[in-house]
């Protein structure tokens, strides 16, 4: 019900049950505050935003007070004014007045504050108490003594990030804001902490001391690290990029980003980033600076006389799902150009019988309103961090993965399952939806009674995606779809998750796919800004890289291909170039570029034009970006939405074995299975490459082989102890142990640096003199 | 929950279990004063594992429970001597002479605020109002009796009786 009060001396209206502050917001009237976050949960403990309501003996805060109707509110009354001031005077008693030094200074809501509202001398002539800094981790600087203890850090730990990290300890003049004893920060959307503080207290760690924010320029981004799109804002200081912070988007990421996207752009001056085209002479072991002209017109010979002597379908083109949509348009042109159909972005898959589906099927908005998500292998702390923040606010959710039973969902909505036991127990769960019960496994009974009828989406996640019973999956999904009339949707698409397919980077008939290519004796690669980690396959990938004649990469990095490449052309990173995501959503964002790339790299597009050109194919003699757009088919190509259940093909596939249905949740007799969960920050080339996200916990866990606490005693193994892991086709890899709990039994979450096949891995502990040495 | 020295007795589990009982099911964490009472009783004060096997215990973020722990003044985060005297120094306490008594303490015990005495016997710690303020001066013992009208001559005899009677 709307009710009416006065502002100010304007009559203003505001639905009842809303507070004075969202009222006078409403009305264009601001009140000033600290504690108070629209996003955050109300505290009214900073007092800046006390205002004077007739008939209130005292002040009332704002951010508190609800509106009644017929009330009589004054912000700029002297009583207003006078609780203003003595609030902030009190706020000030404490706070250093070293704003010169403080990387707050100048976007310090505090020091607005006090210039806006606050006098200009303290009565307050005693000393000032002093509070150690705490130690949150590589990404959050701290200066506690500037701390006004708004808690909206705090709040934000409980209520956004999902974990509380940091508390308000003590009371009165001894509060302070801090960890349990010597903890981290570690939730992955930690750095929007930086934003919440309204002080200097939290303030990025890489960021410290580079820049001040009258020198940065502000430049709009877009996430390239996920299929969520998340809107970023990036600060630059001339060429360079000094920072990330989010873009406000109340459809796709609200005001927060994740932690990859804050922080990954320090690895746009990695050590190993490319700043000049680079070969490798017959002769030579090693790359050596080349010009471009001479790089160039070595990779057209090249290619000519390969695709001459071998035919141009051994030739396979690789591409990373985070490339924007220009350039994979472009790359797959110069493919098809040379006459060769062997060009696919889906790195991280094994197994591509069974179809395709690209993007989530429905939009962000509607995942927030479904009647329930049914998610199969997906981590999404760890694929989507503002997906896990979708999850947490929705109750109604089933998960089933091999990885993170607390992440997905409360006991009895999620079911902790080794990969290859999916198929059944999804097929478990269509069958309780569709005979209203009577299976073995209560929770896939009870989820499937929930299901069925109900407004239902399935996306998969990077564990099923990436795992050789994906098939079988997409099957029972499938009959999900028909039954009650699922939409189908995969999360793990890449920055360009909703675009990438439509572009044409994906083999046609005759071609091959990335299995294929990895296992076609291709004899040259070119490679588009990705390295060997971007796989699923990556032993077999280096291997294949190995035995080929010519690889050619064109990407931002070198490091990854530095010792197969025999050409490597510098190319923009994503905040270099101008370019187009389309979400999973199929939401398409186009963004200019932020920075300029470093030394003599080059914009991916113009790199693959000139490529194009040096080829002698068609429609490569435009000059501007602009002109690449108009070049793609179809209409629609920048609004259509994800593929969903409708675009599926039906091919048939083998691999459903799954009749019998027996959910034993013993470890498995035949072996360790791989989990697939990518891990956070080794998502791409950049947050591989970025120092601050490498020293998170989760950075550091990366490089683990994390396996369930029992199987790991079962081999008389303890969290460090190094693990020899092999497979039955001859790969073998070693890795320091550690037990996670909230692993299934009978998986292995590691980098799978060196393993051929995904199943019936061997673990052997290794004896302690190698793991001296190693 | 693996057995580690901040494990609790099962006598105290079953207490803490009696007080999360009271509260709707589901609400685990409003236990948490009554558990980090029974915590404090067992171990004699709460070290952080303790306070840590607590919030793990009633399913809430150790620093949900780190917070409590240090927003009340009985809770006690170093470990203290066999009486822990508590005295009231708020207004109504002062204006009856609880700024001698705390003088007379502090003389007859050999030590300061927040300090124990080198025998582990005494420990003095300065309190807010406990609510009874027509008995002030008031000290609260190990948290739990409650000594009305101690004023600085009574001080002697004070300890005295609390040595005799074992902080009765």
């Amino acid at each position: 019900m709307e009710i009416s009060l006065e502002i100010n001396g304007k009559t203003a209206r505001a639905r009842e049950g809303r507070t004075i502050m969202e009222a006078a917001a409403a009305a264009g009237v601001h009140i000033p505050h600290f504690c108070w976050h629209k996003k955050l949960s109300i505290a009214a403990n900073c007092r800046m935003c006390l205002v004077e309501v007739a008939k209130s003996p005292k002040p009332l805060p704002a951010c508190a007070t609800p509106v009644v109707d017929g009330m009589v509110v004054r912000t700029d009354s002297p009583a207003a004014k006078k609780a203003q001031q003595g609030v902030m005077e009190f706020l000030l008693i404490n706070h250093p007045l070293d704003c010169p030094i403080c990387d707050q200074g100048g976007e310090c809501e505090l020091q607005d504050l006090a210039v806006g509202y606050g006098i200009s001398r303290s009565r307050y002539a005693e000393e000032k108490r002093v509070v150690f800094e705490k130690q949150l981790g590589p990404l959050i600087s701290t200066d506690m003594t500037r701390c006004i203890h708004c808690t909206r850090c705090v709040r934000f730990g409980r209520e956004v990030a999902g974990v509380m990290e940091l508390g308000l300890t003590g009371r009165g003049e001894h509060a302070e804001i801090m960890p349990f004893v010597e903890n981290t920060v570690d939730s992955e959307l930690s750095g929007n902490m930086i934003d919440v503080c309204p002080v200097g207290a939290l303030t990025s760690k890489p960021f410290r001391f580079s820049a001040r924010p009258w020198e940065l320029q502000t430049k709009p981004g877009i996430s390239a690290h996920d299929s969520w799109g998340s809107n970023l804002e990036l600060h630059c200081k001339g060429p360079t990029v000094m920072r990330v912070v989010p873009r406000e988007n109340e459809e796709i990421n609200e005001c927060w980003i994740s932690d990859r996207d804050r922080f990954s752009y320090l690895a746009l001056d990695a050590p190993d980033r490319g700043k000049s085209p680079m070969r490798r002479e017959e002769s030579s072991h090693r790359l050596s600076e080349s010009p471009w002209a001479t790089a160039l017109d070595s990779f057209a010979e090249t290619i000519r006389a390969l695709s001459g002597k071998y035919g141009a379908d051994k030739i396979g083109f690789l591409a990373s799902p985070n490339a924007t949509t220009e350039e994979l348009f472009l790359l797959q042109k110069i493919a098809r150009g040379v006459g060769c159909e062997n060009i696919d972005h889906r790195l991280r898959r094994r197994d591509f019988s069974g179809g395709e589906i690209n993007g989530y099927g429905i939009t962000v908005e509607q995942m927030r309103r479904r009647e329930h998500l049914l998610l199969v292998g997906a981590q999404p702390s760890a694929e989507l961090p503002l997906l896990a923040h979708l999850l947490r606010r929705r109750p109604r959710r089933l998960a089933l993965s091999s990885v993170g039973a607390a992440e997905c969902g409360a006991a009895g909505n999620h079911i902790l399952a080794r990969p290859s036991q999916w198929s059944g127990i999804l097929e478990s769960v269509l069958r309780a939806a569709q005979s209203g019960g009577g299976e073995k496994n209560e929770t896939a009974a009870a989820a499937g009674k929930k299901l069925a009828g109900k407004e239902t989406s399935i996306l998969f996640g990077g564990g099923a995606v990436q795992s050789p019973h994906y098939p079988a999956l997409l099957e029972i999904a499938r009959a999900m779809s028909r039954e009650f009339g699922a939409t189908l949707g995969v999360l793990c698409g890449g920055a360009n998750g909703g675009g990438a397919a439509k572009t044409g980077a994906m083999p046609r008939a005759g071609g091959m796919n990335t299995a294929e290519m990895l296992r076609g004796g291709l004899r040259a690669f070119v490679l588009f800004q990705c390295e060997p980690e971007d796989f699923a396959e990556r032993a077999l990938l280096s291997r294949a890289l190995g035995e080929a004649e010519y690889v050619a990469a064109i990407g931002a990095h070198s490091g990854g291909l530095r010792d197969c490449a025999r050409l490597f052309l510098p190319a923009a990173a994503a905040a270099e170039t101008e370019g187009t995501f389309i979400n999973g959503e199929g939401r398409a964002q186009t963004f200019a570029a932020a920075a300029r790339p470093p030394g003599l790299a080059r914009e991916g597009w113009k790199i693959l034009r000139v490529l194009g050109e040096k080829l002698g194919l068609d429609g490569f003699d435009f000059s501007t970006f602009a002109e690449i757009r108009p070049q793609f088919v179809g209409e629609d190509f920048y609004n259509g939405g994800g593929d969903g259940a409708a675009a599926v093909s039906k091919k048939k596939n083998g691999a459903d074995d799954s009749g019998g249905l027996e959910l034993d949740f013993a470890p498995a007799n035949n072996g360790l299975e791989l989990a697939f969960a990518p891990a956070i920050y080794d998502a791409d080339m950049l947050t591989r490459r970025s120092p601050a996200l490498q020293k998170t916990a989760s950075g550091k866990n990366a490089a683990l082989a994390q396996m369930h606490p029992e199987d790991l005693r079962a081999l008389g193994a303890e969290d460090g102890d190094w693990i020899r892991f092999s497979d039955s086709e001859g790969g073998a890899m070693e890795a320091a142990a550690k037990a996670n709990p909230a692993l299934a039994r009978g998986v292995l979450l590691a980098r799978c640096g060196g393993l051929f096949g995904a199943e019936n891995i061997t673990a052997e502990k290794m004896q302690m003199d190698k793991a001296a040495s190693g | 929950m693996p057995e580690t020295p901040a494990h609790l007795s099962a006598e105290s589990l079953a207490a803490i279990d009696r007080e999360i009982a009271k509260y709707p099911k589901g609400k685990k964490a409003s236990a948490v004063m009554s558990a980090l009472r029974i915590a404090q009783k067992e171990k004699g004060w709460l070290a952080a594992e303790t306070i840590a096997f607590v919030a793990e215990y009633l399913q809430i973020p150790a620093i949900r429970a780190m917070e409590v722990a240090t927003f009340y003044n009985m809770y006690d985060l170093k470990p203290v001597g066999k009486r822990k005297l508590c005295l009231c120094t708020n207004i109504p306490c002062a204006l009856m002479g609880a700024e001698e008594t705390a003088a007379a303490l502090q003389k007859n015990l050999g030590i300061k605020w927040g300090e124990t005495t080198p025998d582990g016997e005494w420990t003095l710690k300065e309190g807010e109002c406990f609510g009874a303020c027509a008995g002030a001066p008031v000290v609260i013992v190990n948290n739990e009796k409650m000594h009305e009208n101690i004023t600085a001559e009574k001080i002697p005899a004070f300890l005295q009786s609390l040595k005799a009677n074992n902080g009765e």
